[in-house]
């Protein structure tokens, strides 16, 4: 409780104007109370008029009777993890963390389960500093929070009782309740383990159901097996502001007896105006060569494709698509993609690629834009192909790597049809690793259509 | 009437021109007067434009009354000018709109703030009155930093901020203030249940 520590006098002048006393009835009373000479009329008279001008107020000053614009830039001083308390301190406060611009440099979101006992669920919010750890446990939540790098707690846990999934989805919502949220670096991780998990599947629910777009600049994504649910958490994000797309886990939907199909349900991801306006990828995948096509609008893309467990198979035709489409895109920067040697048809590419040889360097073919002197390149190797467009700027460490390879000349060519397929044509009806491959009646000999 | 010098008043003669050495004279609401050096006060947008309006020479600041900041006591004042004059002469911050903001506080700002909540608000107010920029950038720093490390509970202690049931009580009391025949309607219907009858009507 407050303890009125000014001068006695002026707190029972205030109460005696706080009960409508005349000011001339406040003197007697003090009078009689305290001595008739502790003060005269006059100040009681006084200090009544500054009461009625408010220029005196038993009241202390506090935080909310502080300007509106005081407020604001307090809380924009605040850390994340400040901002997080202040907001469930009050209903005025909240209102200011809820509509004032919050940057996040980095936040990644962690579900697993715990690898003692796998009914129970972990949460980790991974902010630029700061770790928060949500474990579930007996009838409530232990929640701790460390410095970033710090492995040891920092004494900073509590136990909270109640419902954990409801303090978990509380606490991300009020982050992304912010319509005013910008996060550059956002990633999203599923443990491999189990595949499902009621806290991701409501968090997800929870990403759609706001009434803005999440501005994200970058996403990483680590969730096996989903990729509806990647549909959803990227149409829960602003189109205009992702720029990059990163993942070691992009599983297509893929069913070798209905590749149509599938191909319309991974048009959801592909269609969508947030995968569309993406510049960067860089991911390690799951994905019929047939797809590639669908990456040509990425400025600069990095893909890894995981053989041993998808049996499709690179051929000739899928590249020169993706060729096609790339000569579109006239701010293209590069392309990787990676794939086990065996599976790259290298000499049926080189073949195909040789009457484009560039002049300039033989180890690449050049195929130019319509209606533009801008040029695109294309370089086999073993184990990638690579794609350079007109923004790309040359690495200095570039000339060592060309020593590796030899040019696409006549001779290397001749008599390579081991393992190759001819021009056009796909190999994809072979075993890979004891996988099945697509039937033979797989649509990956047509193009697929926008 | 008591007249308080402004603190710490190091005028460094190299620096200022001998016309720029003019010192004002300011009243608080509890009439305590303050001589401000006149390259204080240009970190006040609001008493800069008020002496610059005025435009009083080196005789009218003595001759004439001091001028009175109404709405400020002696003691906050006097803390407003004492930061002032230590920050005199340094250049007013342009807000940029980062967020967060990187505010440091300096040492002496510190020491100036180590107050109670009470008048650290105060200061806080006649900062926002006076337009004191740097001033209220480092007061905010200093309540934001008060946050830091503690639970919601304490906070709302340190803050005197109201928890959510005590805000919807305050909210209904002011309704019921307000509507005076809505408060009747609620004891008549208390009243009949006491009775036992089950409907109001």
């Amino acid at each position: 409780m407050e303890v009125f520590k000014e001068n006695i006098v002026d707190g029972m002048i205030y109460t005696f104007h706080f009960q409508h006393f005349p000011a001339t009835a406040a003197h007697i009373m003090i009078g009689q109370m305290i001595g008739s000479d502790i003060c005269s009329l006059q100040y009681v008279e006084e200090l009544y008029k500054k009461i009625e001008e408010k220029k005196f107020s038993l009241k202390k000053p506090q935080l909310l009777d502080m300007p509106p614009h005081f407020l604001e830039n307090v809380v924009k001083e605040l850390d994340v993890e400040s901002r997080a308390i202040v907001r469930k301190t009050c209903k005025t406060l909240r209102a200011f963390v809820d509509h004032i611009p919050l940057r996040l440099e980095y936040l990644a979101i962690n579900f697993s389960r715990n690898p003692s006992n796998s009914r129970r669920i972990n949460i980790k919010l991974h902010f630029a500093d700061i770790v928060v750890s949500y474990y579930e446990q007996e009838e409530g939540c232990l929640v701790t929070k460390n410095r970033q790098g710090e492995f040891r707690f920092d004494g900073r846990e509590r136990f909270v009782n109640g419902d954990v999934k409801q303090l978990v989805l509380a606490d991300l919502k009020s982050i992304f309740l912010n319509p005013k949220l910008e996060i550059e670096g956002l990633a999203i991780t599923k443990t491999k383990t189990y595949r499902f998990n009621p806290y991701f599947t409501e968090f997800i629910q929870m990403l759609s159901s706001l009434e803005h777009k999440v501005h994200v600049e970058r996403f990483s994504w680590s969730v096996y097996y989903n990729t509806d649910e990647l549909v959803e958490i990227l149409s829960a994000m602003k189109p205009s502001t992702l720029k990059s797309f990163e993942s070691n886990s992009l599983y297509m939907v893929h069913d070798p007896y209905l590749p149509n199909l599938c191909l319309e349900l991974n048009k959801c991801l592909f269609n969508l105006p947030q995968w569309k306006g993406a510049k960067e990828l860089n991911c390690t995948c799951k994905m019929n060569p047939r797809y590639y096509v669908y990456l040509a609008q990425f400025d600069q893309a990095y893909l890894t494709r995981n053989m041993h467990t998808y049996g499709q198979k690179m051929t000739v035709k899928t590249i020169m698509a993706l060729k096609k489409k790339l000569l579109e895109n006239e701010n293209f920067v590069e392309m990787k993609i990676f794939e086990k040697p065996s599976t790259i048809p290298v000499k049926g590419l080189k073949r195909t690629v040789r009457p484009f040889q560039s002049p300039i360097n033989p180890r690449w073919a050049q195929f130019d834009y319509p209606n533009s002197v801008k040029k695109l390149l294309l370089r086999v190797y073993s184990d990638h192909i690579w794609f350079k467009g007109p923004c790309y700027e040359s690495d200095e460490d570039e000339s060592e790597e060309d020593s590796e390879d030899e040019e696409f000349s006549e001779e290397e060519v001749e008599g390579d049809s081991e393992n190759e397929e001819p021009d056009g044509t796909d190999g994809e009806d072979e075993e890979h690793d004891g996988e099945i491959e697509e039937d033979s009646s797989d649509t990956s000999d047509k193009e697929p259509e926008e | 009437m008591s007249v308080e010098n402004a603190p710490v008043v190091d005028v460094d003669e190299a620096a200022i021109p001998v016309e720029k050495k003019m010192y004002y004279r300011f009243e608080s609401n509890d009439k305590k007067e303050f001589r401000v050096s006149e390259l204080a006060i240009q970190q006040s947008e609001t008493l800069n434009r008020l002496v610059e309006a005025m435009g009083y020479t080196s005789e009218d600041v003595e001759n004439k009354p001091a001028i009175a900041i109404e709405n400020i006591d002696g003691k906050t004042l006097k803390l407003v000018f004492q930061w002032c004059e230590h920050h005199k002469g340094e250049a007013i911050p342009v807000d940029d709109g980062s967020v967060p903001k990187i505010v440091e506080i300096p040492e002496f700002d510190a020491k100036l703030m180590d107050i109670d909540n009470g008048l650290l608000f105060k200061l806080i107010w006649a900062a926002d009155y006076l337009n004191i920029v740097q001033l209220l950038n480092v007061s905010c720093k200093k309540v934001a930093n008060m946050a830091q490390g503690k639970t919601p509970a304490q906070l709302r202690r340190v803050y005197l901020l109201p928890s959510d049931e005590e805000d919807e009580a305050a909210k209904r009391a002011a309704q019921e203030a307000q509507d005076p025949r809505a408060r009747e309607v609620e004891e008549e219907f208390e009243e009949r249940k006491r009775q036992g009858g089950n409907s109001f009507f």
